[in-house]
């Protein structure tokens, strides 16, 4: 009878987690501190966007750091942020960047039928369907820069990588808290 | 109810049912090819993954019928069989994988290393802009692009991209940062890629993040094909 119970409170558990709410990682913000405070410590505010600033206000409540790069020349941004997730797309000339970011997992490595998986700190760069994309982890967040440009197949930014890596060197935190 | 599964093994066709736990209904003809097996061969390496990485998801299409299979190399495809992208044999069953199809995308999923990130699916007839896609799941849009949307789904924090859909006409109350409700129309699908037109259909894929042995997490886009049956199946049994 024990065990029975023990069975319903196992599969009443599986059975529940399908339904729950994903599962997040873990923040290093001693790192993302650190970056903060040394790029304090130039004497200088972050540098600024050219378009305007976005407003941080938007990531109060994120719980993850948001990183948007700081040389940027935008026409008009949105953003959309809550606990574990943040979007911000960025109205470019002729192209549109969706800066990412989120503290979400769906599966440990374990539970995937994968050899050989391995995760760097590296940006991962994709190029599909004129979207080019860089995929990376920071402060053990998942992040992404995503651009579609309105003439996909000439335009130099949506078909090598050195844009976008542009972009990932001057990412710098905006806002979030643990 | 029972759809039918195919199986090619060297050049023989294996039927076997499949049992589900949906309710009898009608018979809807409804057959597919395993996840993995892509057609043809050439086409690349599948992979051969049954499990369910979105269980839960509404199909991306409102209405049936939908066909899964692949767009370059079809009848009518770029590597394909000559013919007409409309060709009848392209709107009909089995479903075919073509996730992993030959691209040069880095995919640490796909058994080359590199391949297609997500599935093709051509709604009921070869007309644009007349069939909606649709939520797959509760969440929020988080890109509009020139011919794409993107889903942050509420449950499971998985993004799902919505291609080659007619951002001129989205559904009303779609924008970035609109939350909508699993099955709550988004787009129709179409044939935009900026400025030369693809084939009249969906792409469909899902980025999750898998949490490796060493602690950080990788993102990647896994496989919707065995998720985007069940889904397809749940549809046909309403």
């Amino acid at each position: 009878m024990r065990w029975f119970a023990i069975l319903l409170v196992v599969v009443s558990g599986i059975t529940n987690n399908a339904c729950a709410e994903p599962r997040t990682l873990d923040i290093d913000w001693t790192a993302a501190n650190k970056d903060a405070a040394a790029l304090r410590s130039l004497g200088s505010p972050p540098p600024n966007l050219s378009g305007g600033e976005v407003d941080a206000s938007s990531f109060s409540a994120t719980r993850l750091p948001v990183l948007l790069p700081s040389k940027l020349a935008f026409i008009s941004y949105q953003a959309s942020a809550d606990k574990n997730s943040y979007d911000v797309q960025f109205q470019i000339q002729d192209a549109t960047l969706l800066v990412s970011g989120d503290r979400y997992f769906q599966y440990l490595q374990s539970e995937i039928d994968a050899d050989g998986l391995s995760s760097s700190t590296r940006p991962q760069f994709l190029n599909s369907f004129g979207i080019s994309q860089l995929l990376f982890t920071r402060y053990g967040a998942n992040y992404s820069l995503s651009l579609e440009c309105s003439d996909p197949q000439n335009d130099s930014r949506c078909i090598a990588p050195e844009y976008l890596n542009q972009l990932y060197d001057s990412l710098h935190v905006v806002g979030g808290q643990p | 109810m029972k759809a039918v599964k195919l199986g090619i093994v060297s050049g023989l066709i294996i039927v076997s049912t499949i049992s589900c736990q949906s309710p009898p209904e009608k018979p809807s003809g409804f057959q597919y090819l395993p996840a993995g097996d892509l057609v043809p061969p050439e086409s690349g390496i599948g992979r051969a993954d049954e499990k369910l990485y979105a269980p839960d998801i509404r199909f991306p299409i409102e209405s049936p019928p939908a066909y899964v299979n692949s767009q370059v190399w079809g009848v009518g495809g770029m590597e394909g069989p000559p013919g007409d992208q409309c060709a009848q044999i392209n709107y009909s069953y089995p479903w075919k994988d073509n996730y992993c199809e030959q691209r040069d995308h880095p995919m640490p999923l796909c058994p080359a290393g590199t391949g297609h990130q997500g599935v093709d699916i051509r709604p009921a007839s070869c007309e644009k802009d007349r069939y909606w896609a649709v939520a797959v799941e509760n969440g929020k849009v988080s890109h509009i692009g020139n011919y794409s949307l993107f889903l942050r789904g509420e449950e499971t924090g998985t993004i799902y991209r919505y291609l080659h859909i007619n951002v001129d006409s989205l559904a009303p109350g779609i924008q970035f940062g609109a939350v909508v409700s699993k099955g709550q129309r988004l787009g129709l699908v179409s044939n935009y890629f900026s400025g030369t037109p693809t084939t009249i259909h969906l792409h469909f894929d899902m980025k999750q993040s898998i949490l490796t042995d060493n602690g950080t997490p990788l993102q990647v886009f896994v496989p919707p094909y065995t998720s985007l049956v069940s889904a397809y199946e749940r549809l046909l049994a309403k």
